[in-house]
């Protein structure tokens, strides 16, 4: 194919086509929505592997542009580096995943398809674009996706999710827009597009602190960050089993390629200043997370509050980035690139198997479930697998970005490292304490509602996750080869 | 070269897969598996000579690359895992013939197998740590092999959650040497010594996985899985693997930081001494014993003598396997460890006896047998160190309390009347027993040649060896006499218990660690409340506003209204441009007007969305204000 071959516009514009076709097929065949979005989302994994193979990524090495406002130099602006990359990758397999695990999905089949679908496209629109004002209505477009995926699918509580989650993006949408405006308005010329952001680094003094903050409150509402988190367990509470995958495995990233993207590449020097403030939250956040997952009984609201833990570390690996020298914090940036990649694929894989379980239960209070393992061995040992890698046991995707995280922030914040380090052990107790209360003993049949073990449809979208935990764990190389390209060049 | 360095490791973690995957309940695969190992390491070893026979890399981390290295010194411990984890292997398929769980049984073996071979040959430190926390995973998983239990369940975690708090000071030991030495490589031409806090913080990871004082009771609680796992998890593999870590920086460590763990291996040789001489347990008191023995390596390392340590290291894997295997025999006789139950068990299974004894008085270090040479060494390093007089008494202690927990054991299990008739001895148990004792007995005549191919020095010196003997014969004979009344009340409780404190590690850790985790949620519900306070009172606010809003629309569409009209009235003063403009404006916000009110819902998504929707238009409002300012 040419180099100047549409990839980009044709992954991002592959889930619009499925979509329009599910709702053009809506009343003659509604059943049809479900193998249209497996083999849409299926090409779209294959072209963005295929992308990612032939090397064409390189540093924004291939760029789709049009124009759209030129007056206000904003425009269609679409490219890839090693950070959106993996992103983009990570989007692309696990949508595929959530698909396939969504065949017995019965409420509105077409709606609920082509809402996923809208999903995917913007979660994938947010990592391609180049461009501010694109990147802002692919942002906003998720909440709205993401919203009607809890409301219409979710669970008993939804309106108590509803209204949390709806305070918590308004504030974050309002502060990141006049952020953006801000770094808009306060680069000569004026523009829009971020590559040009990010080589003039034009903001200075009190407008820079502003601006800075102002996309650190967006992007911890969206990460999120202690104290910024209180919506996240309740929509994962209640959202369904797909949506929690998609929720904390995709769209928790958008805040931490904000972090990345804007925060530290088009304004360093703010973020240097302030590094201290952004490691002291994100290391409280590491250990709260970890210390409020330990108390929880319902195993969906623990994993839920993990994520909080993980994306302390992460954010602390950014963190990292600006203050330290060039070694240690390319390495902290590799490490921070990678966790968003294997977080996605972790904790997306144990949400789909917890949704599994909750079809096979009549509860999700740990106290009362027993013997897993002896009636769900597949199930079990699947997720005992994931959590594992969730806690972060070597050989395991979670571990090479960790430790590459803790290893460069080991030499400017020596201390805070020790304390996260406390943050990994907690981790490793609370999945150990699940894994004893719940799947060992000796089962319990009143609560189950199935005892089969995972069907062929579960299996087929999670069992290549695991592989996927196993391969970055070992070979974490797949992934960081490619992030490594664009981090070394890190010069900050 | 390289394949067969590739071979050594894979073979096990495929045998391993396999069984997982296919469900495969008997061992025939790992046997194979470890088998094709062992030659693969033997010809390795036999074409080598150099010091290092195969070196393998593969891309880690960005300049970080994985590498396995086949060193004499790593061959060598890898010879020794093979054969005791082969010989555990054949005696495996008799002992699991009764129980539950061989799928689980044989496929955590062989992934804890290969972890091990893996952590012998790891160049870099990323897979060091990498084989090092694999092999704590399949230790949980073997220890909880019968899970339905609760001593198996409690003795899985505890194991896992003690070695992984302390493999923190793994973490921290590896980024010290990597700030240190600007690479991640295990092995350094010139090794540059780290710093004090940062070889303790390696110390703490060995304390941990070796079983040391004050992290010696994991391994008690481990007695819960099969007893061929404990004779792999005691002698060649996990506990062993603290050592090998110590073998491994041991040329990066200074003077304080050998001192300190010269001191925490003569603790530990002491206080777990005298837990096995108080056990009631037969597994019990072998458990104390792993600590114990590993605390004579830790304070050779500690005396400057990592010779000594490799030697016992090996000779220990030998003896200390053939005394679970043996102990394994008696365990199925009568479905229980405990020396109460066991009581001349011996007499009616002669061979098992025999086999136990050789071992007993092997580790007790009775010449010619293994544990003698080994034992010598250690005594001989204490002896040259530069803290002869501590080091070396405590030394002389250790091999007598070695010497008095073995008598007892021997006696316990021999003396009285057998509850059971004499019946048939176990073939492929014994035979399994039979090829360790073989080494047990043979193997100190080969000991200083081996060590010396491992590129270590085996001290030695004739005032040690009498007195080690004198140690051990006094000992043994001690250890016979003494009376198990003597062992009782309080003091010798908490001895036994592995000195739990104030309740130990349940109530010093776990609760407490709950309780605060349960306080943080608290604070954590705070804030959900206050947030949804705010919420609801934002959303009270937001209906007024709309309610305002309206108001202000229905204001605007008067304004609208008065607007075209008095366009319209002076339209021959205005210019036509401004009116079309004018009358667009107001056209617009009495339709919005229209719009807002049908929208009026109250429902939260659909403001939601309004906003949304506000926000973009808000956005093109305030660029195009700007531009055209």
């Amino acid at each position: 194919m040419p180099d100047n071959f549409p990839f980009l516009t044709i992954i991002l514009l592959l889930p619009l086509a499925g979509m329009l076709l599910i709702l053009l097929l809506k009343s003659t065949y509604p059943k049809a929505a479900y193998p249209v979005s497996v083999v849409i989302s299926g090409v779209a994994l294959l072209l963005t592997i295929w992308f990612g193979a032939s090397g064409r990524v390189g540093n924004f090495a291939h760029i789709e542009e049009a124009s759209w406002i030129p007056s206000l130099g904003a425009a269609y602006r679409l490219g890839l580096d090693g950070i959106s990359y993996p992103l983009v990758l990570l989007s692309t397999i696990l949508f595929f995943s959530v698909f396939i695990f969504s065949s017995k999905i019965e409420k509105e089949i077409p709606r609920y398809f082509s809402l996923l679908l809208l999903l995917q496209a913007a979660c994938l629109g947010v990592f391609l674009s180049l461009d501010l004002l694109l990147f802002y209505v692919f942002f906003e477009i998720t909440l709205v996706g993401m919203y009607f995926l809890i409301a219409g699918w979710g669970h008993e509580n939804r309106k108590k999710a509803a209204i949390t989650f709806f305070i918590y993006t308004l504030i974050g949408s309002l502060v990141l827009l006049l952020a953006l405006l801000s770094l808009y308005l306060n680069t000569t010329p004026h523009t829009f597009d971020m590559r040009v952001l990010m080589e003039k680094r034009a903001l200075t003094g009190t407008i820079a602190a502003f601006t800075f903050w102002g996309l650190f409150i967006a992007f911890a509402i969206k990460t999120p960050l202690f104290p910024f988190h209180t919506w996240l367990p309740l929509a994962h509470t209640e959202a369904p089993a797909t949506g929690s995958a998609i929720l904390a495995g995709i769209l928790l990233k958008l805040g931490t390629y904000g972090f990345i993207r804007f925060a530290l590449q088009m304004m360093p020097e703010t973020f240097r200043q302030y590094a201290t403030y952004v490691m002291v939250i994100a290391v409280i956040s590491a250990v709260y997370g970890a210390l409020v997952a330990m108390a929880q009984t319902d195993i969906k609201r623990m994993v839920a509050y993990t994520s909080v833990n993980h994306m302390g570390y992460l954010v602390f690996g950014v963190a990292v980035a600006a203050v330290a020298p060039p070694t240690q914090g390319v390495q902290a940036l590799d490490g921070a690139v990678l966790q968003m990649f294997s977080h996605g694929i972790v904790t997306g894989c144990l949400f789909l198997l917890i949704g599994s379980l909750q079809e096979r239960l009549t509860t999700r209070e740990m106290p009362a479930i027993q013997g897993l393992l002896r009636t769900f061995p597949l199930l079990s040992a699947l997720f005992i697998i994931a959590s594992f890698a969730s806690l972060g046991l070597p050989g395991l995707a979670h571990f090479p970005a960790e430790f590459q995280i803790f290893l460069g922030g080991y030499s400017v914040y020596p201390v805070a490292v020790g304390v996260m380090l406390i943050g990994l052990v907690i981790t490793a107790g609370l999945y150990l304490r699940a894994i004893q209360m719940s799947f060992m003993g000796t089962p319990d049949k009143a609560i189950f509602t199935i005892q089969t073990d995972l069907k062929s449809y579960e299996q087929w979208a999670i069992v290549p996750l695991i592989i996927l935990i196993i391969a970055v764990g070992l070979f974490p190389n797949i992934v960081l080869s490619i992030i490594h390209q664009t981090t070394k060049l890190f010069g900050l | 070269m390289q394949i067969l360095l590739l071979i050594i490791i894979l073979a096990p973690f495929t045998a391993s897969l396999l069984t997982y995957m296919l469900r495969i309940r008997n061992g025939r695969l790992p046997i194979i598996a470890a088998s094709l190992s062992l030659a693969a390491a033997l010809f390795l070893l036999n074409s080598g000579g150099k010091s290092l026979s195969a070196n393998y890399f593969y891309p880690g981390l960005p300049n970080q690359p994985f590498q396995l290295q086949a060193t004499n010194s790593a061959l060598v411990l890898t010879t020794v895992i093979l054969l005791v984890a082969l010989s555990i292997f054949i005696y495996s398929p008799q002992y699991m013939r009764k129980e539950n769980g061989k799928n689980w049984f044989w496929g955590g073996i062989s992934l804890f197998l290969s972890a091990m071979l893996l952590l012998v040959f790891a160049g870099d430190w990323v897979l060091f740590i990498t084989a090092w926390e694999i092999m704590g995973f399949a230790s949980f998983l073997l220890i909880a092999t019968w899970y339905e239990k609760p001593e198996a369940q409690q003795g899985a975690v505890k194991a896992f959650m003690l070695t992984r708090f302390t493999d923190m000071g793994l973490y921290l030991g590896i980024f010290v040497v990597i700030l240190t030495s600007g690479n991640a490589q295990v092995f350094h031409g010139t090794a540059s010594q780290i710093s004090t806090l940062g070889g303790l913080f390696f110390l703490l990871a060995v304390m941990g996985k070796s079983a040391q004082v004050p992290f010696q009771s994991w391994l008690s609680g481990a007695m819960a899985g099969p007893t061929p796992v404990s004779a792999l998890l005691h002698s060649a593999t996990m506990v062993a693997a603290g050592a090998v870590l110590l073998f491994r920086i041991y040329p990066l460590l200074n003077e304080d930081v050998l001192l300190v763990t010269g001191l925490v291996g003569g603790t530990t040789i002491l206080v777990t001494g005298l837990t096995a001489i108080a056990s009631r347990d037969v597994k019990q008191l072998l458990a104390a014993s792993t600590s114990s023995q590993l605390g004579f390596m830790l304070l050779a390392i500690g005396a400057g003598s990592p010779g000594a340590a490799f030697a016992h290291w090996i000779a220990h894997a030998f003896m200390k396997s053939s005394l679970f295997l043996g102990a394994g025999i008696f365990q199925h006789e009568y479905n229980s460890t405990s020396f109460q139950k066991l009581e001349g068990t011996g007499k009616n299974r002669k061979a098992t006896m025999l086999a136990f004894f050789i071992a007993a008085i092997a580790l007790s270090g009775i010449p010619p047998l293994f544990g003698y040479w080994s034992k010598d060494g250690i005594l001989a390093a204490t002896s040259q160190s530069s803290h002869t007089a501590l080091f070396f008494s405590v030394a002389i202690a250790g091999a007598f309390l070695t010497a008095v927990y073995m008598g007892k054991a021997v006696k316990r299990l021999w003396q009285g009347t057998p509850k059971n008739e004499e019946g048939p001895e176990p073939k492929q148990m014994l035979t399994a027993i039979s090829i360790l004792i073989a080494f047990v007995m043979a193997g100190g005549f080969f000991l200083e040649y081996v060590v010396t191919i491992a590129g270590y020095g085996l001290p030695s010196d004739s005032l040690s060896k009498v007195v080690g003997i004198v140690t051990a014969i006094a000992g043994l004979a001690a250890g016979w006499l003494l009376k198990e009344s003597w062992f009782t009340g309080k003091v010798w409780n908490t001895v036994r218990d592995n000195f739990s404190i104030a309740g130990g590690y349940q109530y010093l850790v776990v609760k407490p660690t709950l309780a605060f985790a349960g306080y943080v949620y608290k604070v954590e519900l705070l804030m959900q409340y206050f947030i949804q306070k705010t919420g609801t009172s934002f959303l009270q606010i937001a209906h007024a506003a709309f309610n305002t809003d309206t108001l202000l629309n229905n204001l605007m569409n008067g304004m609208g209204t008065a607007g075209i009209a008095l366009s319209n009235g002076t339209k021959s003063f205005e210019e036509e441009a401004v009116e079309a403009g004018v009358y667009g404006i107001s056209a617009t916000v009495k339709e919005s007007g229209r719009w807002g009110r049908k929208l009026q819902s109250g429902l939260v998504h659909k403001e939601l969305v309004i906003t949304v929707a506000g926000m973009l238009v808000l956005i093109f409002l305030l660029i195009a204000l700007i531009k055209y300012a």
